[in-house]
């Protein structure tokens, strides 16, 4: 399920960040979404997030659902997913 | 320089591989895994390119199930040490390595039992022998794929087969036959693959690694940082970080990878068939030698690019002097770091001369070579009259 964390959030866009069981995980699906043309940074684990693994991915919010199957269709060994909300002030 | 002694290092390496640790070295040189800064996430993609390279070649569908490690030498300890326990019986064949034998007699200080399946003076491991010896308690078959003394293959698809068909898992010493022979994890039943990086991958030294199946409980050897989970002081479950702890050698893992893709470029066929021509070339050039005693099977098909051998009136160790100071032939005599193989082909008292060629050597290398056994003979023969 998604967790919900509207503290970091340097945009006003919402983007999703897929957290990994090792960082073996986290490159691999940095490869896979290349692979498939779809836009991916490789950023460092925000602190609000405990994870197992240093690296995390970040994508648009609107594209979640279409890393997430791919992600899963090759086997990548994804974590968590969290959605970051911008404080609306 | 004519260099004959593939079976200990490939030399020289395809300019890829030069090029990668160069590049590794100079533009890559961060911590792989370790922070999320530019030069480390380029560090962490060079493994992780390495690792789908090595699941390409083996068919291997996960490729974090690939743990990077020293060498075959230390794939295997971990492989034997991190799966037997006490009471648990291995076996293995007549043909191995000591990166198997010593960490499996070792072994049996701690309650593991072990079967050492002679195999025959070509050095062949009989199926019907090897099922015989199966107990209720064995818990891993450790075969050599082919001999590093006398190039012998064995039937890793059969034995596979064999061991699947009662449950036991296979596992694979393939030091002498990745790169060269097809591996397949998949169609052999291998549970557990040890390979080298140095030898017909192209590597460097100091490159190796084992494919862990996932049906393998395995214990990792050494706990220590992996860059994951760092808050507690429990080893992470998952692969590979499990085995893997402490910064890696990338730079190496970087040449390998350049190394493999090169194999892949070139296709195993076309590697197999140009060593099994100059293998050729060196078994029929010693035909018209007196007093040659060559060791292993009488057939290309069953053997790899090794040629062991003894020549009458020469001590291996002094004629591989003579071919390196006076022919600038580079080949290696002794036992090769296996005394249960050479006992199995009855030259554990002389040792043998070993030629191995590589897909680098020409046939006119080895005309050379050839020539420079003549003449030594020659030379020996006029001397005695």
């Amino acid at each position: 399920m998604a967790k919900r964390c509207d503290k970091m959030a340097p945009e006003h866009n919402v983007y999703t960040v897929f957290t990994f069981v090792s960082t073996h995980q986290a490159l691999k699906a940095e490869k896979v979404l290349k692979e498939e043309a779809l836009k991916a940074s490789i950023i460092p684990v925000p602190r609000e997030i405990s994870s197992l693994c240093g690296l995390a991915i970040r994508v648009d919010a609107q594209q979640r659902g279409q890393v997430e199957q791919t992600l899963r269709g090759k086997g990548v060994g994804i974590e968590a997913v969290f959605d970051f909300v911008p404080r609306t002030k | 320089m004519i260099y004959l002694d593939n079976a200990a290092t490939s030399w020289p390496k395809p300019e890829g591989v030069y090029q990668a640790v160069d590049d590794c070295l100079r533009h890559r040189g961060g911590n792989p895994g370790r922070g999320g800064h530019r030069l480390s996430l380029q560090a962490g993609r060079i493994i992780l390119e390495t690792r789908e390279l090595l699941a390409q070649l083996f068919n291997i569908t996960d490729s974090a199930r690939i743990i990077f490690t020293g060498n075959v030498t230390e794939a295997l300890n971990l492989a034997l040490k991190g799966f037997l326990r006490a009471g648990d019986h291995l076996i293995l064949t007549s043909m191995e390595h000591n990166a198997v034998v010593r960490p499996a007699y070792r072994l049996q200080d701690t309650g593991v039992e072990q079967t050492i399946i002679p195999c025959s003076r070509e050095g062949r491991l009989d199926l019907a022998t090897l099922a015989k010896n199966l107990r209720a308690n064995t818990r891993l078959i450790c075969v050599n794929h082919a001999s590093n003394v006398t190039g012998t293959i064995q039937p890793i698809e059969a034995i596979g087969e064999l061991a699947a068909s009662k449950g036991i898992p296979l596992l694979v010493d393939c030091a002498q036959t990745a790169g060269i022979l097809p591996i397949d994890v998949v169609k052999n039943k291998i549970s557990l693959l040890a390979f080298t990086g140095h030898k017909g991958l192209f590597g460097p030294q100091g490159t190796g690694g084992l494919y862990i199946g996932k049906e393998i409980d395995l214990q990792p050897l050494k706990e220590g940082g992996t860059g994951s989970k760092s808050e507690v002081f429990v080893q992470p479950e998952e692969l590979p970080d499990r085995f893997e702890s402490g910064t890696p050698n990338t730079p190496g893992i970087a040449g390998l990878g350049a190394g493999i893709k090169f194999v892949l470029q070139e296709g195993l066929e076309r590697i197999r068939k140009h060593e099994q021509a100059l293998t050729r070339q060196i078994i029929e050039g010693l035909r018209r030698l007196e007093g040659v005693t060559r060791y292993g099977p009488n057939d290309l098909e069953e053997q790899t690019a090794v040629v062991s051998l003894n020549l009458e009136g020469w001590e291996a160790g002094e004629l591989s002097y003579v071919l390196d100071q006076v022919f600038d032939i580079a080949v290696r005599s002794g036992l090769h770091c296996a005394p249960l193989a050479h006992a199995t082909i009855d030259t554990l008292e002389t040792g043998t001369l070993r030629i191995s060629p590589g897909y680098f050597n020409t046939p006119a290398e080895i005309e050379v070579l050839l020539e420079a056994l003549y003449s030594l003979v020659r030379e020996k023969t006029s001397g005695r009259r």
